[in-house]
């Protein structure tokens, strides 16, 4: 019968994931069970997932921008970039810089036909790509959490959402992924909501993927976690990897955080000023 | 209504004597009961025209005319006694007001009002023209009101062309002031088709502006008008209709259009089951008929709060038929619906009595927004339940359906939810249609622990943090995906399923089109290649092309209606051959009209069972019965769920005693129900058990049903 492994990998894997992207600060006044959380912060859903809160505004997903302040050349594009991007602030407390702290913005990570990342030229449609490292340091018997914090300028608004769609494919063709040698994630599963599904407002489409981490330094299976969501012809994401002793909501609450951060620096960035 | 006189039979063919609608110089008509629970319209000649062979004769073609006239906007001939002593016919029983009344008390009718009319009446007058006869008696006292359309009654006079010498030459046959020019020259004889097209155009205008066209007082300067004058129009704003309505009172009947003709030529749509199509207070008017019906003693009606039922006005001029489609369901035994509740539980019975508490099944459905096709199937299938229900003799309560409409936006679902959880009255509701409504009102009915059933939101999750009172009574996205692959996959001659995932189907899309591709490789021994395309996309050829370079041998598309007509069509450009499937979501009339003979062998998996479907089948003629039409998709659904909440409701109801809500929702959790379209039973998180759906495929331009679509593993 078909119903045990939909029920199980479907359902259940899935269910929360849906509910991740489920926003509202009203309908989740807290972390169930656990100490209210300040406005604007992540809470967590029964279920273990992370709530995004609301990003400013009802609508925050849509943006009226100004054109002029559009980037439209590369060095445009990256001087955006740096204004929006993530820095370890824009996770909270206790999240540093890792070495390298920026990528060579000439390239950007590709999944081959084989779920290999890669680093490879960006395509003709990139206008300029920025990934930056973090961590929490290992500290008190728990391990490292490692974060990432990606920004893309395509061209056009298209080009963007054909970014967003690519990613879906991603886990639906790789399920299980090679990270970089010694290091992989799987039981890969996302989640997808365009703007105004199921109380989705923080941006035109969000994209949430979970999954298990494992590598030869950290073991494993510890949470991963990614955020992307879409703007105009911005994509922000964020990724989570855990290790002994952090906990998914732990994750959880960094990328949301930072996701948050960057769409709230990309909206005052663009839109139009009155 | 008035009392039966104490002359009056208490019982005629079949139907128990409840009232009299009427009387005329040829007899009576009563308000009767069949002993399966429907109202009828029962016209009984008077003994002294019974005796009278030649009326006898007359009477008896009379019949088998008004048998042959099927139009839903017609009333139906539901019985007839042509040989005994008192000769009978039996209508169903339309409580509408009548136009005439409408526009008197309301005013003219918006141009919108107007064209349905038109074009329902002239289906209408079309039918009656095809089975050989002329109605002759075109007008607005003739024309019942209902919030699904017009009803055109009394073929009291109607005769079949042939039968000239039924009317004697001299004799004015109908109304002045809406006959045709050459009926008022020519007396009964000269009538044909198009005198009835020129009555229609009198009794349009009649209603747009409020005057017969030609004015009223004395016959013969109305006639003379008739015949030598233009209408007036003066009033008719409206530039199409205002040109239609001249086409129609044209005083050569050649000139005119037939009504046949007209009916293609009114760009309007049909109302379609909802009430939109009237104005406010025509629609209050009907309204208070309801009240005024529910107040007579012995009759039991639905009501809405836009409400499809009425009561006529007593005493009205003539034999009036009050016939059409009744506030009870016409044919059937009105057992199939609850099958398996009361039988064993003889001592449930006795109505409500004046004065108590209603009882209420309400229905939040979006009948004027995107899913209102959907929802005014399930609301018609709700009603036809609990008029199943209300037509039982043994019956321990008696429900009403309230509908309101949410139009399928989360602001307008929050109100109604409102409305309805502060209603304690209100004991259950089936609906909403779509997700974004039903993600709104969860909290709502959460908290108020009032049942919320729906059939046709299907989201595997909702944001809502608690949703107790709420059941998913179909199989939800992340089922439906099973189906679709035992169809595609589990074949001989495919390896590889392509997965089309176009971001423009919404959720509903998403979730079916991931769960397909992620769960292929868990069902079955083949694989998926996935692609993903972005809301918006026009161009599929790129897409398409590469997942047939990539081997993928079956084809499934999850997207809108728009996007899986640009599919079939770039697929169609293609060699491949291989089998191909979309969603239900993409299953509609927009499909067939844009991907042309693309569309060809494409199938579908959905929720809903086929009105043709041989299980279906005393549900549809029970639906055709009551509607005149076919049930559309998730009207067997909806009035399966309505089914299951009225066996919970009477299992838990003792005596005349309410159950509470909290009480219901745990009986319906509880419950295993056999319906029309599958077994109810739910599980933990109240998600329909089991993932049955049904298979379509399209087939010379339509969609034609396969059955029960294959399961997984059996």
């Amino acid at each position: 019968m078909c119903g045990g492994p939909i029920r199980r990998y479907g359902i259940l894997v899935l269910t929360p994931l849906l509910l991740v992207a489920c926003s509202s600060g009203e309908q989740s006044p807290g972390r169930e069970g656990g100490s209210p959380h300040p406005p604007g912060s992540a809470s967590t859903k029964p279920g273990g997932a992370t709530v995004r809160p609301a990003a400013g505004s009802e609508d925050a997903g849509t943006i009226e921008a100004d054109p002029a302040r559009l980037p439209a050349s590369r060095s445009a594009a990256l001087d955006l970039i740096a204004r929006v991007i993530a820095d370890p602030d824009s996770f909270g407390p206790g999240v540093v810089r890792r070495s390298p702290y920026e990528s060579d913005p000439a390239t950007w990570p590709v999944l081959g036909t084989d779920c290999v990342w890669h680093q490879e030229k960006p395509a003709g449609s990139v206008l300029a790509t920025v990934t930056r490292s973090f961590e929490v340091p290992a500290a008190q018997g728990k391990g490292p959490i490692r974060l990432s914090a990606v920004m893309t300028v395509h061209r056009t608004r298209e080009d963007a959402r054909w970014e967003m769609a690519e990613s879906i494919e991603e886990t639906m063709r790789c399920p299980t992924q090679q990270l970089r040698k010694g290091e992989s994630i799987g039981s890969m599963v996302s989640a997808s909501l365009l703007q105004g599904e199921s109380g989705q407002n923080g941006s035109e489409d969000a994209l949430t993927e979970i999954g298990e981490y494992r590598s030869t330094g950290l073991g494993g299976p510890h949470p991963y976690s990614w955020q992307q969501s879409q703007m105009l012809q911005f994509t922000l994401a964020v990724t989570g990897r855990g290790a002994k002793g952090r906990t998914e909501d732990e994750i959880g609450d960094l990328t949301t955080q930072a996701q948050a951060a960057m769409e709230l620096r990309l909206k005052s960035a663009v839109e139009k000023q009155s | 209504m008035d009392e039966l006189h104490a002359s009056d039979p208490s019982r005629i063919g079949g139907h128990r004597l409840l009232g009299r609608l009427g009387a005329g110089g040829m007899g009576v008509v009563y308000l009767g009961r069949t002993d399966t629970g429907a109202l009828a319209a029962v016209k009984v000649i008077l003994p002294e025209y019974a005796e009278d062979d030649d009326f006898r004769a007359r009477f008896r073609r009379e019949v088998e005319a008004a048998r042959r006239v099927e139009s839903p906007w017609a009333v139906p001939v539901t019985g007839a006694g042509t040989e005994g002593e008192r000769p009978w016919l039996a209508t169903a029983f339309v409580p509408g007001p009548a136009l005439s009344e409408a526009v008197a008390r309301c005013g003219p009718l918006p141009a919108r009002s107007v064209r349905v009319l038109g074009r329902l009446l002239s289906r209408a007058l079309a039918s009656v023209h095809a089975a050989g006869l002329v109605h002759r008696d075109v007008k607005p006292g003739n024309v019942l009101l209902t919030v699904d359309g017009p009803r055109l009654i009394d073929f009291g006079i109607a005769r079949a062309v042939d039968a000239t010498a039924l009317t004697a030459t001299d004799l004015l046959v109908g109304t002045p002031g809406f006959l045709s020019p050459e009926q008022a020259t020519g007396g009964g004889t000269s009538a044909g088709p198009a005198s009835d097209v020129f009555s229609l155009g009198c009794l349009l205008a009649y209603a747009a502006t409020g005057r017969p066209p030609f004015g009223s007082g004395a016959a013969e300067a109305l006639l003379y008008r008739t015949v030598h004058d233009e209408p007036d129009l003066d009033g008719v704003d409206d530039p199409e209709l205002r040109a239609l309505l001249g086409t129609l009172l044209a005083k050569d009947p050649a000139a005119r259009p037939t009504a046949a003709q007209l009916d293609g030529r009114i760009v309007e749509d049909a109302p379609d089951g909802s009430v939109d199509w009237l104005p406010e207070d025509v629609v209050r008017l009907i309204a208070d008929r309801s009240a005024a019906m529910l107040a007579l003693p012995e009759i039991d009606a639905t009501v809405t709060e836009e409400p499809a039922t009425a009561v006529p006005r007593p005493g009205r001029r003539g034999l009036l038929l009050l016939a059409g489609a009744g506030a009870v369901a016409a044919a059937g035994g009105g057992a199939f619906a609850v099958r398996e509740w009361l039988r064993d539980d003889p001592d449930a019975s006795g109505a409500a009595a004046p004065g108590e508490r209603a009882w209420i099944i309400g229905v939040q459905a979006d009948l004027s927004g995107p899913g209102s096709a959907a929802g005014r199937a399930q609301e018609r299938g709700v009603r036809l339940a609990v008029e199943r229900f209300n037509s039982r003799a043994d019956k321990p309560f008696t429900l009403r359906v309230k509908t309101r409409d949410d139009r399928g936006e989360a602001a307008r679902a929050v109100r109604v939810a409102e409305q309805f959880t502060r209603d304690r009255d209100v004991l259950a509701v089936i609906g909403p249609t779509g997700d974004p409504a039903t993600g709104a009102v969860l909290a709502a009915y959460d908290e108020a622990m009032l049942p919320l059933i729906t059939v046709s939101s299907l989201q595997i999750a909702y944001p809502a943090r608690s949703k107790k009172s709420f059941f998913q009574a179909a199989p939800t996205d992340a089922t439906l995906s099973a189906p679709i692959i035992s169809r595609l996959v589990l074949r001989p001659d495919v390896e590889r399923l392509g997965v089309l995932l176009d971001r423009s189907g919404g959720q509903s899309a998403y979730q079916v089109g991931y769960l397909t591709n992620m769960n292929v490789g868990l069902l079955t021994t083949g694989t998926a290649y996935p692609r993903v395309v972005p809301t918006g996309t026009r161009d599929f050829a790129p897409v398409i092309a590469d997942m047939l370079a990539h081997a993928s041998d079956a084809f499934f598309y999850a997207g809108d209606t728009a996007g899986a007509a640009r599919t079939a069509r770039a697929l169609a450009a293609t060699p491949f051959k291989g089998p191909r499937m979309a969603m239900h979501t993409a299953m509609d009339a927009g499909f067939l009209k844009d991907a042309g003979e693309s569309a060809e062998t494409w199938e579908f998996t959905a929720p809903y069972i086929d009105a043709t479907a041989p299980r279906a089948k005393e549900f549809t003629a029970a639906h055709r019965a009551r509607f005149g039409g076919a049930p559309g998709h998730w009207a067997a659904e909806a009035y399966d769920a309505a089914g299951l909440v009225v066996a919970a409701l009477a299992a838990l109801t003792k005596g005349a005693q309410r159950p509470a809500r909290a009480a219901l929702v745990a009986k319906i959790a509880a419950s295993t129900y056999e319906g029309v379209s599958r077994t109810y039973a739910f599980d933990e998180s109240h998600r329909l058990k089991g993932s049955d759906a049904y298979l379509y495929r399209v087939r010379d331009g339509g969609y034609h049903y396969l059955g029960p679509a294959p399961k997984t593993g059996t």
